[in-house]
């Protein structure tokens, strides 16, 4: 009955807030902001109005906007971060549709001196939000030259790096498994390739990267630490145009072309690494008959129907391959697909219904004589969105929607041919059923205070069609039901308010706070030291709650030198319930009673984030510093005491500085100093029938030695050309050869001493690569 | 299931790691914690006929020599569920010797051991008899490097759970290396499990003697943990202490187990 109350209230308010503050007299400016050049929409433009009392609307992610004003004459400006800015006074009498194209601005073009202030970042009530411009992506240097997404966005404050040369990262002392990762809305289960050295992401085909650390809005639920929002390139609509680049491991080609000239595109993008181009000159028969490669597929399709429906198609198919010859096979992918359909009511109610698909599963083979078998597991989603935006008075944006994803894991079933000392083991598929509601309303109290406050309400439902055990304390079995498909066996509500703050002190400083709370249901469970592309999904169930995090967030922001300087700080902590470990010693091969062996605890994040930020001219790039810790406290573990968690890093630097040149080269290079990974040392060894046995102290009691690296990278443009452009990069990763920890082992020595032993991945790796585009 | 596969699949990323991306390793100073030296039981009953010896050490240092540090003067007692009590001699140097005596599958028995007016216990089942069918010699191949290796033929009883312990010696030498195996995947089949020998490499004329044990639930857990984290069976595990069956914080374990023994001669 509670929860039928909830629901009410929260329609009550839903319908309530649109009354408040209507005023007839309002008309209202809306339409889109794109690319000059290639019709792309543009995410995240401020469309200003200055006087008599400044207004901000930032475009969404299709481009749209919509301010609602008094009858009036104004001064309009348009800003967007590499973009020449567009100005221009308009009388506004009654509604008017405005499109706007912006032309990017060129490199070294004089600065243009403006009355414009670039103080977005001061203004925007939204912290804890991270932007990557694709320019950045371009230009920061990257292990083999690839540019990747997840690896750059470690480059920022509040994010670090799970591993030498991963794409993993944990956000703000969460779990690389607490980060939400979206590809065009679609969620990807895993971003990475071959084992973590390079993202599912291809820097072809993206547009646009936001994470939110923090204060996330309301329409983003399902993890507790972040939100990486990763939209793809919608296709040029105004001319054919390919591009590529061929590289050391892999290579890059990318075709877009109108349908229909300013109304509709398509984009295909695709990648290949050759790795095993090179297995190919082994003199071993093996190894000649081995695979290892990935590749990735992005395609998106876009139709505007008429001024009012847009509909859009995306695609992300991408898929490890590795096997030796008649001895075993294991590959990995992700599937995504949207369907989305932009909708514009009336110039203040924009709505976008998505229709999604992901899957992600893996498949291992064994073709051992004797020993055959495969293993197949996945994870699939299916999910219908339906968000609203509606501009409200003078002063209010609000977005509310809903949101349905039914989950379904295969957690892995075993087969085996008839002849094989292997026997079928058949692991039930669980199901569940994900809801959420929210409402937010964006709302400038006064010239200097905004607000951003919600509300989301979320509900997992666990779904029947398989067997459900309870367990005691020591992980054995009590009962067991099968319940059957279509029966809701347990469902959990949760209510997730956020809340967003900020305060404008003068024109170049403000501070800002932020409250929210995360809900997550789907949890990944690894006990190994390296992620694998095998680790475990489960969701809820009888046993597993919903992870819950509360954070607060506190931050203080300052331009100087007329904003060519952005400094920020944020504070935050965060409490974290229902956290999940295993035992000790699980057996997690298709163990169909995994439940048995969870353990559930509580963690705490805290920490400071330092930014000082330099975003144009010749010389740009960023400092950061984090100070952090993320601590876990079990029962089971270290005799309850609270214990460092896997992604404590307490100290975490990076810098990043990039020189352009001239119209020709560019220079840049990144470094970073971080605190090791947290690790269990040995405290005592002994003896079990020869084999020599430690015994471990508390975990994660000790840590690896300090990590830092110097990375260095130059581009070279092609002479103008009128037929097409080219240019070159060339990169050196880990420049003064470091030799960072990746693993520390221990073992014993002929004259029977222990020694430890350290393994270093990458040393000093030089890349090439070749862009070309026309 | 031959778990073998997954340890070649680690050591085949291994491969296309150092391959690639030139991994490296060096000895490093670490400046570890210590702890009060601890008492480490191990102590393995079978159903052969004999003086059954059972080991007594203390946990070293990490930068002790690695060896076993025998532990004299305790009194070692052990109980089946009908009454039955064996006591133990002690022999010096840590090892401790039963009266000729038999374990049969299907009693449950009783470690009872006092040192230094500390009692440690541990209570294990001998599980059901398992034969080895055969031992034959096998190759296996890896990245042009060919080494032999044995397949171990066994029938696995249906209808209950069964774990596995291997022992094995080479030329009478015992060797360390940890091989344990549950019934998981393979419950009621012939099983045909190979095991792979650390170095010295097998040789021609090499005599391998395998023994199977039988072990109960816990004695797999303990072991199965310790190896995991040398990443036998997947990717490594994140070290963790095994739970033992011995009270009192002992390390190591006790295990009523039944074995069976084959040789072979290697071509």
């Amino acid at each position: 009955m509670q929860v039928i109350r909830i629901v009410y209230i929260s329609l009550l308010f839903m319908f309530f807030i649109p009354l408040y503050g209507f005023t007839q007299s309002m008309v209202t400016l809306n339409g889109t902001v794109k690319d000059k050049a290639t019709g792309e929409n543009l995410i995240g433009a401020a469309i200003k109005i200055l006087s008599p009392l400044p207004k901000v609307a930032l475009t969404n992610a299709y481009g749209y906007y919509s301010l609602n004003l008094n009858p009036g004459k104004y001064k309009v400006e348009v800003t967007y971060f590499g973009y020449q800015n567009w100005e221009q006074e308009i009388d506004i009498t009654g509604n008017l549709k405005l499109d706007i194209e912006l032309a990017e601005s060129l490199l070294l073009s004089e600065v243009v001196i403006t009355t414009q202030k670039k103080n977005d970042n001061i203004l925007n009530p939204q912290m804890g939000i991270q932007k990557l411009s694709i320019k950045d992506l371009d230009n920061v240097p990257v292990l083999f030259g690839e540019k990747d997404v997840l690896k750059t966005i470690q480059l920022l404050p509040g994010i670090k790096s799970a591993g030498e040369g991963s794409s993993g990262f944990y956000v703000r002392g969460g779990a690389a498994d607490q980060n939400l990762i979206l590809l065009d809305e679609a969620p990807v289960y895993n971003a990475s390739h071959l084992l973590g050295f390079f993202s599912t992401f291809n820097s072809d085909a993206i547009k646009d990267v936001t994470l939110y650390k923090g204060g996330m809005p309301a329409q983003y639920g399902g993890r507790l630490a972040s939100v990486l929002d990763i939209r793809m390139n919608d296709g040029n609509k105004k001319q054919t145009t390919v591009e590529g680049g061929i590289g050391l491991i892999a290579s890059r080609i990318k075709l877009e072309s109108p349908l229909k000239k300013d109304k509709s595109s398509f984009m295909i993008s695709a990648r290949r690494t050759y790795a095993d181009a090179f297995l190919a000159f082994s003199p071993d028969t093996a190894v000649r008959g081995s695979t290892l490669y990935f590749y990735d597929l992005n395609t998106k399709l876009n139709f505007q129907v008429n001024d009012k429906n847009t509909l859009y198609f995306s695609g992300y198919f991408g898929r490890d391959k590795l096997g030796i010859q008649s001895t075993f096979g294991f590959n990995w992918g992700n599937a995504t697909g949207t369907l989305r359909w932009n909708h514009i009511y009336n110039p203040r109610l924009f709505s976008n219904t998505s229709l999604i698909l992901s899957n992600y599963d893996y498949a291992i083979e064994s073709l051992i004589q004797s020993s055959e078998f495969t293993i197949n597991s996945s994870i699939k989603d299916v999910n219908l969105k339906h968000d609203f935006s509606y501009s409200l008075g003078e002063y209010h944006q609000l977005k509310f929607g809903f949101d349905f994803n039914r989950h379904t894991i295969t957690p892995g079933d075993l087969n085996a041919p008839q002849n094989s000392s292997i026997n079928l083991i058949k692991q039930e598929k669980t199901r569940g059923l994900e809801s959420a509601m929210y409402i937010s309303d964006q709302f400038q109290v006064n010239p200097k205070l905004n607000l951003i406050y919600g509300l989301r309400l979320s509900a997992f439902s666990v779904l029947g069609g398989s067997t459900f055990k309870t367990y005691n304390a020591s992980g054995e079995i009590i009962s067991s039901n099968y319940y059957s498909a279509g029966t809701i066996v347990k469902t959990y509500f949760n209510i997730e308010p956020r809340i967003s703050a900020s305060f404008q002190l003068s024109s170049n400083n403000s501070l800002k706070a932020s409250y929210n709370r995360n809900v997550q249901n789907l949890h990944l469970m690894s006990n190994s030291t390296a992620s694998s592309p095998s680790d475990l999904y489960i969701m809820n169930s009888n046993n597993t709650k919903p992870e819950l995090a509360d954070q607060v967030a506190l931050g203080y922001f300052q331009n100087f030198a007329d904003n060519k300087f952005e400094f920020s700080m944020e504070t935050y902590y965060k409490d974290m319930q229902n956290q999940i470990e295993y035992r000790n010693g699980t057996d997690l091969r298709a163990n169909v009673n995994v439940e048995a062996d969870l353990i559930y605890g509580k963690g705490r994040a805290y920490g400071i984030e330092f930014q000082v930020r330099k975003k144009e001219g010749r010389f740009n790039g960023w400092v950061s510093y984090t100070l952090a810790k993320t601590e876990r406290q079990f029962k089971l573990i270290n005799d309850g005491n609270w214990f460092n968690a896997r992604q404590d890093k307490p100290h975490d630097l990076a810098l990043v500085g990039i020189f352009n040149l001239n119209e020709r080269w560019t220079f840049s290079s990144n470094f970073v100093l971080s605190s090791g990974n947290t690790v269990t040392y040995p405290i005592a060894k002994y003896q079990l029938n020869g084999k020599t046995v430690f015994l471990y102290g508390d975990r994660n009691a000790n840590r690896m030695p300090t990590y830092h690296r110097l990375d260095i990278s130059a581009n070279l443009n092609g002479k103008p050309n009128k037929k097409y452009q080219s240019s070159w990069n060339f990169g050196i990763y880990n420049l003064y050869n470091r030799k960072n920890a990746y693993a520390i082992n221990f073992r014993d020595n002929e004259s029977n001493k222990t020694e430890a032993i350290q393994t270093s991945l990458f040393g000093i790796i030089p890349s090439i690569t070749w862009n070309f585009k026309f | 299931m031959n778990m073998m596969i997954f340890s070649k699949f680690r050591f085949f990323l291994l491969i296309c790691v150092i391959g690639m991306l030139f991994s490296c390793e060096k000895v490093v100073d670490l400046n570890l914690n210590k702890t009060d030296p601890k008492i480490v039981i191990e102590a393995l009953l079978s159903n052969e006929l004999k003086g059954h010896q059972f080991y007594i050490s203390r946990s070293l240092n990490f930068n002790e020599n690695t060896t076993r540090e025998g532990l004299t003067g305790a009194q070692v007692k052990l109980q089946d569920n009908l009454g039955n009590t064996f006591n133990f001699m002690d022999h010096g140097e840590g090892v401790y010797q039963s009266p000729r005596m038999r374990g049969v599958p299907g009693r449950t028995y009783t470690l009872t051991v006092n040192f230094q007016g500390k009692i440690f216990t541990a209570i294990s089942k001998m599980p059901e008899q398992v034969n080895i069918d055969l031992l034959t010699q096998t190759e296996s191949t890896f990245f042009n490097e060919t080494r032999n290796a044995i397949e171990v033929t066994f029938k696995d009883p249906p209808n209950q759970v069964n774990y596995y312990y291997f022992r094995t010696y080479v030329n009478g030498e015992p060797r360390s290396k940890l091989y344990v195996e549950s019934d998981r995947f393979t419950n009621g089949k012939e099983v045909k499990h190979v095991l792979y020998f650390d170095e010295p490499d097998l040789i021609a004329k090499d005599q391998v003697r395998v023994q199977l044990y039988t072990i109960d639930a816990t004695v797999f857990r303990y072991l199965y943990t310790i190896d995991a984290i040398d990443g036998s069976s997947g990717p490594p595990t994140a070290p963790a202490n095994p739970v033992s069956n011995l009270s009192s914080g002992a390390l190591g374990y006790f295990s009523a187990s039944t074995v069976s023994e084959k040789f072979i001669v290697l071509r």
